[in-house]
């Protein structure tokens, strides 16, 4: 009694909140003597009000399903999903319809009506909300041209581009002006250049309209792009979650890792760090792990950098300085730093020249100013 | 040529007659085959109404139903006709079991072009809160239009073949004037121009649908 109470409170009580699952597991029976498959293992996840979340994992890892539980398509084994405060899992046809109203939809294969003009695709979830002639023609102008395509309002999809194709799916999209927008791989057919303009246009979405974007994509480098937040999903559960920044910049398990190093491109693969020690041979080779570090600052900071420079060049010239005090020449062979939500982060590959003591010495002044930072094996 | 000269009220009504059975039949089978092709396609496992047993039922019906000879069928199916048309020969008794057996036909068709609409554009149409039946109805139908009117014309040519069988029962058409008096009077003239106008009957529907598939392919 006091649950669903609670529940129904929960409303207005947590307005920051917009999706909410909380130990939700998907099971798909398989056929006879198949014990079929676990989609969706135990995942509580929030996603805010406003925010850009990110649902990064591998094929298979249970994205989709994911965004198929939240927009009502599937219903899950066990577990709650809320979205705006509304408990969605035990809703009949017609009110899972009402929440599906204020969901917008992109996919990555855009789904477009063929049987229908650019125009009409767009029409179409309005005529469902029985939006008047009038208006609807309002509205449909009035998206097509926030995606950019007014001008071929009377075209059909097939006469499209897929960048094309996929801006009519996002105007479909936002037509019934929903709160919340899920893109299930909505850049994964797309090229660089469309996945860019793609991309910008929810991020519109998300600050001009204030929609509340969920971008599921097994490209790291859209969650780079775009997302504020990010949960990382291997084999059905969410094994990592937080704001895009501590997930790339501290990954806890080996799949954030290895995300973190794609979306960075800041660390030599195998192949390269061997090529690296070859060419470098009789050089010491370290990494240093370069992010946003406040400790760098205080112990540092003060000696060598301006007041309110970035802790990037601080931690950088901490680096730098440390191996030029030793007399230990440095050479920066690989790396890359980046920024996310503003703060860098990423690491530099460094060939040292000079002997053991020296190196020893520099190395251990860098470590105690709290840098991270990790020696090659020969 | 002296035989049409004189008997060209009989050509003339046969052609009507099997306008006539052609016509309604393809019409009749149209919308009932529709309904059941919707549904079938529909009740499918995993679809918009997905419902097993329903499905099950349908799928063995169609099946069953859909193979029988329509000579066969007309004998069989002759309880029915009674009960509906109140005799069992004649052109409207033949017209109602042909349109009988080729709704099951046209079942299969519409089942068959409606699947191979992508599921994501049916996903499409439930995120913008559409109801089921609104979907099938407003977006599957359209979407596989083309392949359907293609699927039609093909049943109206099997409709024009079925039809030349009415006479077995009384139903007339060109079927029985081509036996009555062409190959029972050895009269081969009555074949040919038979023949030639049951090819007219047939293009000029194949003509027909192959204008309307292209109009609704745009291609």
């Amino acid at each position: 009694m006091t649950a669903t109470l609670e529940t129904r409170q929960g409303r207005s009580s947590d307005p920051a909140c917009h999706v909410r699952l909380e130990h939700v597991t998907k099971h798909f029976a398989g056929r006879r003597g198949d014990a079929g498959t676990l989609a969706i293992d135990d995942v509580s996840l929030e996603i805010g009000t406003g925010q850009v979340f990110g649902v990064v994992g591998y094929s298979g890892a249970g994205k989709s399903t994911l965004v198929r539980l939240i927009n009502t398509l599937e219903q899950p084994t066990s577990g709650r999903i809320q979205v705006s405060g509304r408990e969605i899992t035990t809703l009949g046809e017609r009110e899972r319809r009402e929440v599906r109203r204020e969901i917008g939809m992109i996919f990555q294969h855009f789904n477009l009506f063929r049987s229908r003009t650019v125009a009409g695709n767009v029409a179409y979830p309005l005529k469902v909300a029985g939006v008047e002639r009038q208006e609807r023609d309002r509205r449909v102008a009035e998206l097509l041209d926030f995606v950019g395509l007014l001008e071929r309002a009377h075209a059909h999809p097939e006469q499209l581009s897929g960048g094309q194709r996929q801006r009519v799916g996002i105007a479909r999209a936002l037509a019934a002006q929903p709160a919340l927008l899920l893109a299930d791989e909505a850049t994964s057919a797309l090229d660089p250049q469309t996945t860019a303009d793609v991309l910008e246009l929810l991020r519109r979405a998300n600050k001009e309209l204030g929609i509340t974007v969920v971008v599921v994509t097994h490209d790291i480098d859209v969650v780079r792009e775009i997302a504020d937040h990010v949960a990382v999903m291997a084999e059905g559960r969410v094994v990592e979650s937080g704001s895009v920044y501590d997930v790339f910049a501290h990954p806890q398990t080996e799949t954030a890792a290895s995300f973190a190093r794609a979306a960075l491109q800041d660390h030599p693969s195998p192949s390269v760090a061997a090529h690296l020690r070859e060419i470098h041979a009789g050089r010491r080779i370290v990494k240093v792990t370069i992010h946003s570090q406040r400790s760098v600052r205080s112990t540092l900071g003060s000696a060598f950098s301006a007041p309110g420079a970035s802790a990037e060049i601080s931690v950088q010239t901490a680096v730098q300085r440390a191996f030029a005090g030793h007399d230990v020449g440095a050479e920066i062979v690989y790396g890359a730093v980046r920024e996310l939500l503003g703060r860098p982060v990423g690491s530099l590959t460094f060939a040292l020249t000079g002997d053991d003591p020296h190196i020893d010495a520099a190395l251990d002044e860098i470590r105690n100013a709290g840098i991270a930072i990790s020696e090659e094996a020969e | 040529m002296s035989f049409f000269t004189s008997n060209l009220s009989t050509y003339e009504s046969a052609i009507w007659q099997t306008l006539f059975i052609v016509g309604i039949a393809t019409a009749v089978s149209g919308v009932l085959g529709l309904t059941l092709g919707i549904l079938l396609y529909a009740t499918r496992p995993g679809n918009l109404l997905s419902n097993r047993p329903v499905f099950l039922l349908l799928n063995v019906v169609v099946n069953i139903v859909r193979p029988i000879p329509f000579v066969i069928f007309v004998t069989a199916v002759q309880p029915l006709t009674i009960a509906v048309i109140h005799t069992s020969i004649g052109t409207n008794a033949v017209t109602f079991a042909l349109s009988l057996l080729a709704a099951f036909a046209v079942a299969r068709i519409v089942e068959q072009n409606l699947v191979s609409v992508p599921p994501g554009v049916v996903e499409a149409a439930q995120m913008a809160g559409a109801r089921r039946l609104s979907i099938l109805l407003t977006v599957v139908v359209p979407e596989s239009l083309g392949p359907l009117i293609l699927g039609y014309t093909f049943m109206f040519v099997l409709i024009v073949d079925a039809s030349a069988q009415a006479g077995l029962f009384g139903g007339g058409g060109l079927g029985d004037f081509a036996i009555t008096y062409g190959s029972q009077r050895y009269n081969y003239t009555v074949v040919y121009i038979t023949v030639a106008t049951i090819i007219v009957i047939v293009q000029a529907g194949q003509f027909l649908g192959n204008w309307l598939a292209r109009r609704a392919l745009r291609r």
